[in-house]
């Protein structure tokens, strides 16, 4: 079930969280893809918290997650650490300025499961469908924010959500 | 030396009981969700004497111990089923470091009028490790449905 719109001033109390999560413990983390994770996180725990309401309070239990989540980004940026280094597929190649993985991997998909995939988008619905082309374009979430004219809170509940989906989609 | 020749002295060997069916027993269940809920054998008992479900709720101030009294001053009104929800009682249990869902075996104590209950799951060494316990096992709970 989809929340409530957020209220006056509260997206601007979140992204101030995040702000301070993002000063005082990931300064080195991707500023983007930090916001990105810390607000699914959000997402997450508001959609969760009424299995958990018997432990604490709302603030406590946004907070223990939000550190999971920003925990679990941590462990995955040391795991690519080594990878991110020279022998990085996102390392450009030669002159070109392309990243080595579109070289080697250029964007080229199977024909029947292609139909699938996007006739499977577009019953998702139109936002999340243009999103997806966005991600499939490597757009950033700021770029695809700004071509769909989405507020932030928005964007990330889409995407949050959008995770489920996919995973639906994978077991069909 | 195989069995069927050894000499065996029954008296020097202990007596293995065996396990009390926790379907069996009564008990009183406090999820992470906040749910103080009775199992069938206890809501039966219970609503068989006290048809209101209205009890006196006392706890010991570690947790570990509490009563579902039968008084004239009751307190504590569990609705129809035997299920309530109550996150103030459960967070106090994780406040003194019991982690959720936490069992308490319940036996009809004629004595006190009550139904007396002792803690199954064990004392963490504070809050936090209570609180963190209590959110990873619901996870898994979540999980494996």
């Amino acid at each position: 079930m989809r929340r409530p719109p957020f209220r006056s001033g509260e997206q601007e109390q979140i992204d101030a969280m995040i702000e301070t999560l993002r000063r005082r413990s990931a300064a080195a983390l991707d500023k983007e893809e930090f916001t990105s994770a810390v607000w699914l996180a959000y997402y997450e725990a508001d959609s969760s918290y009424h299995l958990f309401e018997g432990c604490c309070d709302w603030d406590a239990y946004l907070h223990t997650r939000l550190n999971e989540a920003i925990e679990a980004l941590k462990c995955e940026r040391n795991r690519r650490m080594s990878v991110e280094s020279r022998f990085s597929l996102n390392q450009p190649v030669g002159r070109s300025q392309r990243p080595a993985i579109d070289v080697l991997f250029p964007m080229q998909g199977d024909f029947t499961r292609g139909i699938d995939f996007w006739d499977y988008m577009e019953r998702l619905g139109s936002p999340k469908y243009n999103m997806v082309r966005g991600f499939c374009r490597r757009d950033s979430d700021q770029e695809i924010m700004t071509d769909l004219h989405m507020a932030a809170p928005e964007f990330y509940q889409l995407k949050w959500e959008l995770q489920a989906d996919m995973w639906k989609y994978l077991r069909i | 030396m195989t069995p069927a020749a050894a000499s065996i002295d029954f008296s020097a060997m202990e007596l293995v009981p065996h396990p009390s069916a926790s379907l069996n027993s009564m008990s009183l269940n406090v999820s992470a969700s906040g749910h103080v809920a009775m199992n069938q054998r206890l809501y039966e008992q219970v609503v068989k004497r006290v048809p209101s479900l209205d009890l006196e709720f006392r706890i010991r101030a570690d947790c570990t111990l509490l009563a579902l009294r039968i008084s004239d001053s009751p307190t504590y009104k569990f609705p129809k089923g035997g299920r309530i929800k109550d996150a103030a009682f459960s967070r106090r249990l994780v406040s003194a470091g019991i982690s959720l869902p936490a069992r308490y075996a319940m036996t009809w104590d004629p004595a006190a009028n009550a139904w007396v209950g002792t803690l199954e799951n064990t004392v963490q060494s504070s809050m936090a490790r209570a609180l963190e316990k209590s959110l990873k096992s619901t996870v898994k709970q979540k999980k494996g449905q």
